[in-house]
This record gives C-alpha cells, structure tokens and sequence, in this order.
C-alpha cells in the first residue's frame, strides 16, 4: 500500500509497463500537448507537422465540431459560432462576460453559457473540445490510452477558473492527475535542464493572461514563494490596442466579422515586428497603413507596465531583491515582442533566458511532471509546491471579508473555524466563501455558499459547529462540518456561484463528447471497477501489513465490504460500485487513520523506531 | 493527528525553535506526504494525503512566524491572545501607532517616506521580538502575560506593516 511502502519514484514496489502519460497546455490562444518518449520531453504534432492547435472551437447547425485550424478558418465568415479564447469566459459569471464578443444566453444565473446555431454552450464545453482533440492526437501517435494527464492553468487562476478547466478535462474523458500552475511547469522544464539550485523569476506574458511567479529550487524542491498576476491581460489586449489605434486613424469596423477580421490583422502585424522595424498593414475594405515598431512599443508600453506592479508585489510578498534572483524565465508568446523583453531585462536587471520555445516550454513542464505522477520509472524525481494565488475569505457582518487562508499560502491549506447560531433553536447556518485580496465582499469573486442544515436546536450561542476548509493540491476548496457538542457531522449543501454541478456535468458527458469517444457509461463503469481494485488492494495490502493495529471487529468488518465489493465489481451498474467503495471507505478510514499516525512517526524519527521493535 | 505543530516536525515544544531545522523537517515529510506521492493511490489515500500535507504546511506558517508561533505556544500553555478577551493596549504604544498612521495618509504615497516609516516598523518589530523570545524562554510561565500583551503590540505591527507594503507595491 502506497500509504506505507514510501518509495522512492522509479523504484515502484509494483513494476509496472510504461504508461502513457501527457502533458496540457490548454491555452488562451494556442493548446499543445507533449510526452515523455526514450527521457526525452517532445510536443506532439498534428498530421501536418503543427505543435500548437488553435484553441477555437466552431459549432454546426447539423451538431458536428470543428476545432483548431478548421474553425480558424471559420472565425471572419462565421463569427459567432466560432469561439476563441474561451479560456477569458472560464469559471466566469454573466456580468464579467458581458464584453465577450459572442451571444450570450440570458437565462439563469451562474456559468455562462454561449448561444451557437448547435445551442448553448459553457466554456467548460468549448474547452473539453479542444481537450478531446489533444487526446485524440496523443492517442493516435503514442497508440494507446493516456492513463492520465497534468493540465497547466495561469498560476493567478481563481478557484472557479481551475474547477472549470477541471470540469473541462472530465467532459473530454481524460484523468487529471494534477493541476500545475503554468509558471511551475516553466521553471521544470528550464531548471531540469539547467542549473538545479536558485531563485527563479517566472514572468508568463501568454493571449489572455499575465503570471509572474518567484521560485525557489533546491534539491528537486520546487517551491513557489510568491506569485501574482492580472488575469485579464495579455497579447489580446495589445491587439485590441492595435485596433483602437487603427479605427482613431480612420478604420472603419461595420459588423462582429470585420471587428474580429482587424484583431488578426494587428496579431499578424504585431508577430511581423518582432523581427522586422516597420510593417505595411493591408486589411481589405477596412484599413490600410502602416506600423512601425516605435508605434506599436507606443501603444503597448501602458500594458506591459501594468504586468510590472504584480512583479513587484510578489518580491514584496516573497521578501526578495532583484539582485537575489539567479534567472529570469520568459513564457508566454507575447513575451516574444522585443519592447516586452526590453522592459522585462530592465526591470529586473538582467538578460531574461527564453532558449526554450516560449509556446512550448509549459506543456514540456507539464510532460515531465505527468511522467513522474504515472509512476514511470526513470522520471526524474521532483515535488512541486504551489500556493494559493488569491485569499480564501468568509463573508462577516456588514459585508465585511475576514480571510482565512492568505494568498501565497502553500497547498494544500487548510483552515478550521468555528461558528455558532445567533437565535434559539436554530437548525441551520448559511457561509459564504469568497476569494480576493479586497475587505468587501461585493469586491472579491463569490465561490459558493455554503448551507449547513441538521444542527440539534440549542439556545443561541451554544451550538459549536467546526467548519474546515480545505484547499487541495490543485488549488481546489472543498469545505466539512461538524457540530462539537454533540458530534453531529452537518449536511453540507454547496451553490457554487459560477461553476457547474456535478448534474450538469454529468448531463453534458451524456450529451455531447463522451458519445462521440465511445460510450459514456462504459467509460464511468470502467473508473469505479478501477477506482473498487484500487481501494481493496489497498485495504487487503494494508491488513497484512499493520494487522497489529487493528482492533476488534475492524478486519472482519472490512473483509466484509470487500467481499460485498467483489460481487458488485460483476455487475454493471457503476453507482453501485461507487456506493461499494464509500462502504469500504468508511469500514477502513478510522484504520487509515491510525496507520498513518504511526507511519509519520515512523518516518520522522527516521530508523530510531525500527530499531526499537 | 491530534499532535501539535511542535510534535508533528518532532521539535521540543519551546518557543525559541531551530528555524532552519524546522524548513528542513518540514521538506523531508511533504516529500513523502504530498498528494502527488498518491496520484496512483486509491481516493482513501489521497484523502488523507491531502489532509497530512495541509497539516504540514499549516504548521509550517504557524511556526515559521513568530507572532503566530508566540500566539500558538501560549495557547497550548492555556494563555488566549484573542483580542475579544481583551481589548486594553498601552497607550503610549497606541499614540505612537496613530502618528505613523498620520504619516502613511500624509505621504500622499511619496516612497521615500513610506521607506523610511517601514524601516521605523521594522526595527521596532525586532526590538519587540527579542523581548518576546527572553520572555518565552525564560523557566516559569512569569513573563506568558507580559508576553500575551507583547504579542497583541507585535499582531498590530505586522497588519500596519502589511498596509506599508501596499502603499509601497500599488493598490490592488
């Protein structure tokens, strides 16, 4: 049992047959996925040859999907229902969407959704079609099935934005084995290849984004100090100047089509400067001219010196001086624009490094990790340790915020509170959790809120109910009740304020992409009678091993469950094997429990213990 | 999971800790607690692998700090510093914070002036530290109220510090 048998990662008690394993930059512009093949991390390309698959999905009237170059195509003549840069739109509700140049469906509250000709769509869809088709393009070179995968998002992610890109991952049928802050997955791939010790600076400039994140590498540690960012700022921004600029010099932008049409004209144009110092720009019927690079650094100096205020703060937050840092790592395709690395190298007193192609080095990062996570021997071993980007709060009287775990705290986090009930005989408590560094609650992101039912009526003030929020790995909230005077675990129900339920989610599985991957409910099937060999192997792996730590009743009790377990592993209906592997769960946690107390004890008196037995 | 911080990292329960040792205890156990190490593991084990290195990192902050590691030792000596069962400061500590909050609001965000008040901050936050480790080191609990009244000055300190670093980075 891995609870126990701690190995080292490429000394696998089981040895197992390489799994395939995949790396996720699912970005705002552009997407990529890369591997590990023969130690070597490599993005892999399309039937022609293309690493970078446009993240721009097209609906149909008659249902079909075209994603990346196809829809690409598409964009002028059917703006509409060809979305790009969906990843702005992303764990968003209605009101910050408003400026999305797509129709927006009016009813209801929470995710958005877009109105195309095929219906409406949420972000999470639009991007589990990009995802879809990364994982067909692995499966299809590697010949086989990913057995899971590492997905980047921008270290400055809030937690409705990862639980999405999350959500995203499940409606395309691929197992996440982590979410890694783009940043993170940057430093892997510079620092596995270069220097391993040192303070690293990650500035990620990408379509939609900004990231700047200070890393400290030490003896395959990698830990994040700080991190900071403007999640709504990037190479969009500068052709959205670009264009302004053009229109006050007499474009003229009559429909959606022609506004969409003058943004690639300035991406294009803005791409032809980086090598060259002036070029003509021709846009058919709406503009004509020409760019200097001068007018361009013009027009973009006041967003490059927007990303330059988060860069300060994380040294702040970090406690760190320029002179402290080693390297500075540029990400990010828009930190190809020379006035960007101009800005960047005087801001920080030193040459950044970009040697590593700035599309690609993230889902290199991400390739390497995802390796390590399947357990393939040879990965190099490493731990990465994010934080939290953005203060978890609760909402108090006078719609006040009091945080409860600050940004830049590493994760996982968590954080007990207790709260009691103002009135007589009051059975129920309502939280509201938001996240952002501000003291109103109106000026934070709302996450969810949180109805905890089932208290025992006592008189005011005497009820003492815990509530534990915790924050996983992949920046993930999750939140327990328990009331203390009488031990009553509550019932928690959440209302996530913009994401989706597990319904929704699931309603689109059955929908749309999982039928055209094969048949959805044999995929569900599939991952509980895995999920059931899983948990017994660990159980019955765990009884041979620590039997002394049982008490009575405790291995009969779990033999059982797992003899119950067996039987509905037969059978074909997978909320049952669900249910079978929570019965199990429940006979062997307070054993789990107990095992691991001993193992940590074990493991931080290092041999002194089992010299002692 | 009932130990307390000190336990968990194997440290003595006393305030003035090795910090270097407990960076490095606390390295050694997230290597082999985080949930990463599980990504294979069943959802019982990632549970609790995500519980552990919560565990582990909250301790990490709690001890790292010493505001919060003097708050957390006193509270496992029985002492509460929250500021609900107390609300009396030393006046003159009170005057000499409104008069550094008059020179943040009359900066009118010169840098210089924000710098040079961080600097005062900072020093006096130190001189406040060095009393808060005699008191806590010292045999007996004579000096946890002393050290209780301390703690709330230096909590005061840190925020107003807080507010410094944001006047010196841009607002939010």
């Amino acid at each position: 049992m891995a609870l126990l048998q701690i190995s080292e990662p490429g000394q696998s008690p089981l040895p197992h047959a390489r799994r395939l394993a995949a790396g996720i930059d699912l970005g705002t512009t552009n997407s990529l996925i890369a591997t590990v093949r023969d130690g070597q991390a490599q993005v892999l390309v399309d039937a022609d040859g293309c690493a970078l698959l446009p993240s721009v999905v097209r609906f149909h009237a008659d249902g079909g999907v075209s994603v990346g170059q196809a829809a690409v195509a598409a964009e002028v003549e059917d703006p509409l229902n060809t979305i790009a840069s969906v990843k702005r739109l992303m764990g968003r509700g209605r009101t910050e969407a408003a400026a999305s140049p797509y129709r927006l469906m009016p009813e209801g509250e929470g995710a958005v959704r877009l109105e195309t000709v095929a219906g409406g769509k949420t972000p999470v869809e639009v991007s589990a079609h990009v995802l879809q088709s990364l994982k067909v393009r692995a499966e299809q070179t590697l010949g086989g099935e990913l057995a899971g995968v590492v997905i980047t998002v921008p270290a400055y992610f809030d937690e409705p934005q990862r639980q999405a890109t999350k959500d995203a991952a499940r409606v395309a049928g691929l197992s996440v084995l982590r979410l890694l802050s783009e940043p993170t997955a940057a430093a892997v791939a510079y620092g596995l290849d270069r220097n391993p010790e040192g303070l690293y600076c990650v500035y990620d400039l990408g379509g939609g984004t900004f990231d700047v994140s200070l890393l400290r590498l030490s003896q395959g540690v990698f830990e994040v100090l700080a991190t900071g960012g403007d999640g709504m700022l990037g190479g969009d921004d500068m052709d959205v100047a670009l264009a302004l600029l053009w229109e006050e010099q007499g474009a003229k932008v009559n429909s959606p089509s022609q506004a969409r049409q003058l943004l690639r004209s300035a991406r294009c144009a803005r791409e032809r400067l980086t090598m060259d110092t002036e070029t003509p720009v021709e846009v058919p019927d709406i503009f004509s001219g020409c760019l200097t690079r001068a007018a361009l650094d013009q027009v973009i100096d006041p967003l490059i010196e927007r990303t330059l205020i988060p860069c300060r703060r994380v040294l702040k937050d970090a406690g760190v001086r320029v002179a402290d840092i080693n390297e500075v790592v540029l990400v990010g395709g828009a930190t190809r624009t020379p006035r960007v690395r101009e800005k960047v190298g005087a801001f920080f007193r030193r040459e950044p490094l970009h040697d590593i192609d700035p599309d690609q080095v993230v889902a290199i990062g991400a390739a390497r990790q995802a390796d390590l996570l399947v357990g393939n021997v040879g990965a190099t071993d490493m731990l990465l340790l994010d934080v939290i980007p953005l203060s978890l709060g609760l909402e108090i009287m006078g719609g006040l915020v009091e945080k409860i775990i600050p940004r830049n705290s590493p994760i996982p986090a968590s954080r007990a509170q207790e709260f009691t009930t103002y009135k007589d005989g009051q059975t129920a408590l309502a939280i509201h959790v938001v996240q952002g560094e501000r003291d109103l609650v109106s000026d934070c992101r709302s996450l969810a809120q949180f109805s905890l039912r089932g208290i025992p009526p006592m008189v005011a003030g005497a009820a003492r109910i815990r509530v534990t929020f915790q924050v996983d790995a992949d920046g993930l909230l999750s939140v327990t009740a328990r009331e203390l005077t009488r031990g009553v675990e509550s019932e928690i129900t959440v209302k996530p304020s913009f994401g989706l339920s597990d319904t929704d989610i699931e309603g689109m599985l059955r929908d749309s992409i999982a039928h055209a991957s094969g048949d959805a409910r044999a995929r569900v099937l599939r991952e509980q009678q895995v999920e059931a060999d899983r948990m017994i192997e660990a159980v019955e792996a765990a009884m041979a091993h620590d039997g002394a730590l049982l008490i009575d009743g405790e291995r009969e009790g779990m033999m059982a469950c797992i003899a119950t377990l067996k039987d509905l592993q037969k059978g074909s209906d997978p909320g049952v094997i669900r249910d079978g592997v929570a019965a199990l769960d429940r006979a062997s946690a307070s054993f789990a429990a107990r095992r691991m107390d001993m193992s940590l004890a074990k493991s931080i008196k290092g041999h002194s213990v089992a010299e002692f037995q | 999971m009932v130990k307390n911080y000190f336990e968990l990292f194997d440290l003595p329960v006393r305030f003035d800790i090795d910090r270097d040792e407990l960076a490095r205890k606390h390295r050694e156990l997230i290597r082999l607690w985080h949930p990463d190490r599980f990504a294979q593991g069943s959802d019982q084990e990632r549970r609790l692998a995500v519980e552990m290195s919560a565990n582990l990192n909250d301790g990490l902050k709690v001890l790292r700090e010493p505001v919060d590691r003097a708050r957390y030792f006193l509270s496992l000596n029985g002492v509460s510093t929250d500021e609900e069962t107390d609300t009396s400061m030393d006046v003159a500590f009170l005057l000499e914070q409104m008069a550094w909050r008059e020179r943040l609001e009359d900066s009118g965000g010169d840098q210089a002036v924000i710098e040079a008040l961080a600097a005062e901050v900072e020093a006096l936050a130190a001189r406040k530290e060095e009393s808060l480790t005699r008191m806590l080191t010292a045999e007996g609990t004579d000096g946890f109220s002393a050290a209780r009244k301390l703690v709330r000055e230096m909590q005061f300190l840190r925020r107003f510090a807080h507010e410094l670093d944001e006047a010196q980075t841009g607002v939010l």
